[in-house]
């Protein structure tokens, strides 16, 4: 099941479309089919209905002409019998007579009363029956043979009208089965119509099982005969003729519905039905009718299958031919629009390939101007806008690549060039400094340097070169070493320091680059600070318990742009509890997102806002409140701060 | 950061609106450099209106200028003001360049 | 004619006991030869008898049993009078009448049927709900059992008009009459099988009226039991055995069975057998019976004074000389009777 729907999906077109064609179809030629199915079955249902009923009717018919033929010969012995006394003579010849003049007839009887042919005589019954050609006469009736109570005898003389016996096989024990007809008669004595005795005619009803056992109906289907009890007369299974009724049959099968349809025969019913029939064993459909003067009914029964055998044998040709034209059709759909979708398929080949990255695959080449002609036209130029985007891309990515490990090597130089450890001098109890540089993404150039002259000398520095990436590095690493290896030959002043970097930096500078830089040198025993500038933000220096203010600044041209640059020392002197402050633009300048400046004023109030000593607290205090003005707007430049605090 | 450029003789005149940094510096010198290849060699350089310049408008600034004096050219700057002008002040930049209060001032002496 | 065959039995007997015990005792060991016969011709009211021949449960009796053909042309009480017979099985009514009319010195060795089968059927659309409603109808009855419907009927005051029934139930099938007597595993059948329904019936059992008569029981001459009563045992002990095994695998005992009713061309079928097997069942182990072969003097005076009072016999026979129940077994350190 999980596989399906997936089949289904790569299904490809020209299938699908088969399939959608042919359910479409399917579904009509079902319905027609069904429609067709329906009716027929309807009119052949109600064909064998009539054939049935026909068949049955005639067979009736015959056998009631029969049966009618018989019933004459005792009602009219019986109409005699009333009409006058009868000597025995006359009597005996008068039974002989009808049954010479009736065939049909095999025997008959005509049983008085106890005592009323003759007062003397309890039993009187003289017998008229054939035997071959002859007709014999015998007397019926002794202690043994009290026929008083025989059916046919008292059933009709109870009833008050002429009966057909149920059928039995004949007194000689042979396999004739018979049946009586028995009439009574009566006198008027005293006035009153006195029940005087009965007339019978007993009749062979071989000819009748004969007669309907020679009744077939399509190829298995039979009638047979039932008695007014149920029991079988007749039945193409001999071991069920006078043995077993039609209940005994559906109790043997569990068939209720064969018990009721039973009782609607005994009853007099007709009828058209379909139940399982254990003769067949199978769906069957019975049709029904009485034989109305001895109160049986016969059936024709027939199977079901038989009777839609033929409609069955066309539906499945139908079907089959049906199928067979479905299987062209789909075919000849999956052909069409397997044609149609050709080029599609080529289309998605190809553009599976271009999907995998190929983009100089050629497209097919699609001649027609159609929707498909179009798509493979629109494909092509976006094969071709791709492989052009996908080149530049790759440009541009190789490009920033290119930046970012520059970038990172310039870092990597910047970074490894300033001192990291802090603090820096823990033997000099005079000061505490401390300063950290936060690079920026794309501009490196910052520098911070400290270092001790002598034993009563700090000489600290911050910079800023103004350009990006590797040079920029490279040209604060070599400010650095120059100032450095400058101000370490020692006897110079900070000027003096910045004159010689500067003529320095100068020689084979064709980029342009310069740098702003700010130096001073601390005697930290006494508190005199010397310094110089070159360009470089002035430095904040907060008096021991009063407010930052710029560190007054003599004018100086930022280093490597004009030998002959000159510099001015300054100074001032340091007290307990003083605090500078430097720092680089990248602090002022930096931006918040809608691109405002942190501005001098902000530093001021930060470094304000802080009254610890440690020079540490303060750069963290800085650091901090830059983020946070910030808040998050991408940091344009390094950000550098160092502070001293000189505590005396 | 936006550019303004016009021609009034005998000068270019390229105007600065807003911050000069990082970003900027490209189209700057693009513009510069577009001229100077179509033959301009006076400038005149409006910052009336520049509110910032970082070191890297600065360095960008010193290249052009050198560039244009490579070409025997000349670059004025007028109506420098502000905070701008501090930089250029604190830097020393002022010293590099020849600065006019006005426009017209400018275009006489480039 | 009794006399004489009583005689000579007495005399074959005595020839037999001068023969030899020894000799006796080695017929014994083998198989002694015995003929049963039916009251009525073979269907399933007889299976046990059947079953107990095919399935040789006799013959593990030490018994070569043969099962004549009953019917209305072997009258039990001729064969066994003549010898053709060593066994019949009839009702107790019945043998208690012809012990007391033809003076046949039956006895009855086993009592099988313990519950009345006939029965009293009625539609319920002539308004007959209760015997009562039977006054001033018309009933078909036996002659030959029509002891137990009129002590009914004294039973409830009512005299309905009654005809003689024969041999079959046409007379209430047609209309003729509004009730008649059936047996359970009978008549009453045959009625559903006519296409009757059950609901549509009223039902007299005689046993709801304490009018029950025990049916069906094994009898032979007083001789016979006399002579042999290892043999009566032994034929009583091996029909019990037969009648369980044919409860126990009914299907099997109805082949046995409809293979007697196809040699005797009986119109009958196996449904009908089947029901009356079943029914067969019923009456001879309803709830709460005795041990097959039991008769009780209760019911045996019940049944003897019903007949006296009717007029059916004279005298009622002692019951210690009439019942004599061979299906329990007598230590054999104490001589039979």
């Amino acid at each position: 099941m999980k596989t399906a729907p997936l089949t289904f999906r790569r299904t490809s077109l020209a299938v699908k479309l088969g399939l959608m064609v042919l359910t479409g179809t399917s579904l009509v030629f079902a319905a027609a089919f069904f429609y067709n199915h329906v009716l027929s079955r309807r009119n052949i249902l109600r064909n064998a209905e009539t054939n049935a009923r026909n068949l049955a009717g005639a067979t009736v018919s015959r056998i009631e002409a029969v049966l009618n033929g018989v019933e004459k010969t005792p009602g009219y012995m019986a109409l005699c019998l009333e009409q006058r006394a009868w000597e025995r003579a006359d009597l005996l010849a008068f039974i002989r007579n009808g049954l010479v003049a009736n065939p049909d007839i095999f025997g008959s009887i005509v049983a008085f009363e106890p005592y009323a042919f003759d007062p003397h005589s309890r039993f009187f019954a003289p017998y008229y029956c054939r035997q071959g050609a002859d007709i014999r006469q015998t007397w019926l009736g002794s202690d043994q043979y009290q026929y008083f109570n025989l059916d046919w005898y008292i059933l009709p003389k109870e009833l008050k009208r002429a009966v057909w016996s149920e059928p039995y096989f004949d007194e000689g024990g042979g396999k004739v089965i018979m049946t009586t007809y028995s009439v009574p008669f009566y006198r008027l004595l005293n006035g009153q119509r006195q029940f005087q005795g009965i007339v019978t005619a007993d009749i062979a009803l071989d000819w009748l099982v004969k007669m309907v056992t020679s009744v077939s109906y399509l190829k298995t289907g039979f009638a047979f005969l039932i008695s007014q009890n149920g029991v079988f007369v007749t039945h193409p299974d001999k071991r069920l003729i006078m043995r077993e009724s039609i209940f005994d049959l559906a109790e043997g099968a569990a068939n209720e519905r064969l018990r009721q349809v039973g009782q609607d025969m005994v009853r007099g019913g007709t009828g058209f039905v379909h139940l399982e029939s254990p003769s067949f064993g199978k769906p069957s459909w019975l049709y029904y009718a009485p034989l109305k003067s001895p109160g049986w009914s016969l059936g024709v029964l027939f199977p079901e299958d038989e009777l839609f055998a033929d409609a069955q044998r066309m539906g499945r040709n139908i079907l089959l031919i049906g199928l067979v034209g479905f299987a062209g059709l789909f075919l000849i759909i999956v052909l069409i629009s397997a044609a149609v979708t050709r080029p599609i398929r080529a289309l998605a080949r190809t553009t599976a390939e271009i999907a995998r990255g190929n983009l100089e695959i050629k497209l097919p080449l699609v001649k027609s101007h159609d929707e498909v002609g179009e798509l493979s036209y629109a494909f092509d130029n976006m094969r071709v806008a791709l492989k052009e985007y996908i080149a530049g891309l790759t440009e541009a990515t190789a490009a920033r690549e290119r930046l970012e490990s520059e970038l990172k090597i310039a870092r990597t130089i910047q970074m490894s060039f300033l001192p990291k450890h802090f603090p820096p001098f823990p033997e000099q109890a005079e000061f505490d400094l401390f300063a950290r540089l936060e690079p920026a993404k794309q501009v490196g150039g910052d520098l911070y340097d400290f270092f001790l002259l002598d034993d009563q000398h700090l000489f600290f520095s911050i910079g800023d070169v103004a350009d990006k990436g590797v040079p920029a590095a490279l040209f604060m690493a070599v400010t650095k070493t120059l100032m450095k290896g400058i101000a370490m030959q020692g006897g110079q002043d900070p000027a003096s320091v910045l004159e010689h970097v500067n003529l320095e930096l100068c020689k084979e500078n064709d980029s342009m680059m310069f740098v702003t830089v700010f130096c001073a040198m601390l005697n930290f025993r006494t508190g005199e600070l010397v310094y110089s500038n070159a360009g470089h933000n002035p430095p904040l220096i907060r008096r021991a318990g009063g407010r930052p203010d710029d560190l007054p600044l003599p004018k100086g041209i930022i280093l490597g742009t004009i030998e002959e640059a000159r510099y001015t020392t300054a100074s001032l002197t340091l007290h307990a509890g003083d605090t500078l402050v430097l720092y680089t633009d990248g602090v002022t300048e930096a931006m918040n997102p809608s691109q405002d400046l942190y501005s001098l004023e902000r530093l001021r109030e930060t470094v304000t806002g802080v009254s610890d000593q440690d020079p540490k607290t303060m750069v963290d205090a800085i650091f901090q409140s830059v983020h946070a003005y910030a808040s998050g707007a991408p940091q344009s430049d390094d950000i550098t701060v160092l502070t001293l605090h000189y505590h005396g | 950061m936006q550019i303004i450029v016009k021609k009034k003789d005998p000068a270019v005149i390229v105007s600065i609106q807003g911050h000069f940094n990082v970003g900027a510096a490209p189209e700057f010198e693009r513009i510069f450099n577009q001229h100077l290849d179509a033959g301009e060699r006076r400038f005149v350089l409006n910052l009336a209106e520049l509110t910032f310049i970082s070191s890297a408008g600065l360095c960008s600034l010193l290249a052009t200028a050198k560039k244009i004096k490579e070409q025997d050219g000349n670059l004025v700057i007028c109506a420098l003001q502000g905070e701008a002008r501090k930089v250029f002040e604190i830097s020393g930049f002022a010293a590099l360049f020849s600065m006019y209060s006005t426009e017209a001032v400018a275009l006489k002496q480039v | 004619m009794l006399l004489t065959n009583a005689h000579r039995l007495l005399l074959l007997v005595g020839l037999i006991f001068l023969s030899g015990t020894l000799a006796l005792k080695a017929a014994s060991a083998d198989a002694k030869p015995c003929v049963l016969v039916p009251q009525w011709e073979p269907q399933a009211q007889f299976a046990g008898y059947y079953v107990a021949v095919e399935k040789g449960i006799y013959a593990r009796h030490g018994l070569t049993v043969t099962v004549l053909r009953g019917g209305p042309d072997q009258p039990i009480g001729r064969l066994l009078q003549e010898g053709q017979a060593d066994f019949a099985t009839t009702f107790l009514t019945s043998a208690l009448e012809k012990r007391s009319l033809d003076g046949l010195p039956l006895v009855n060795i086993a009592q099988m049927v313990q519950r009345s089968s006939l029965l009293l059927v009625a539609r319920k659309s002539s308004g007959i709900r209760s015997p009562a409603d039977l006054q001033g109808k018309t009933v078909s009855l036996w002659p030959d059992f029509a002891v137990q419907p009129k002590a009914l009927f004294r039973k409830f005051g009512v005299a309905p008009r009654v005809l003689t029934q024969g041999a079959t139930i046409n007379l209430f099938l047609r209309g003729a009459v509004d009730a008649a007597s059936g047996m359970w595993y009978n008549e009453y059948h045959m009625l559903i099988n006519s296409g009757l329904e059950e609901q549509d019936l009223t039902v007299f059992f005689y046993d709801q009226f304490g009018l029950n008569f025990p049916e069906d029981g094994i009898y032979c001459l007083a001789p016979t039991l006399k002579q042999d009563p290892d043999r009566c045992r032994r034929f009583v002990q091996a029909s019990i055995a037969g009648w369980q095994y044919a409860f126990q695998h009914p299907e099997e005992a109805l082949d046995i069975v409809m293979r007697q009713v196809t040699a005797a061309n009986r119109p009958t079928n196996r449904v009908h057998q089947r029901w009356m097997l079943n029914r067969m069942k019923d009456i001879m182990q309803p709830p709460g019976a005795l041990p097959l072969g039991t008769l009780t003097e209760a019911d045996y005076l019940r049944v003897a004074r019903e007949l006296k009072s009717a007029g059916q016999i004279n005298t009622i026979p002692a019951w210690n000389e009439f019942y004599e129940n061979c299906a329990i077994d007598i230590p054999t350190n104490q001589p039979g009777r």
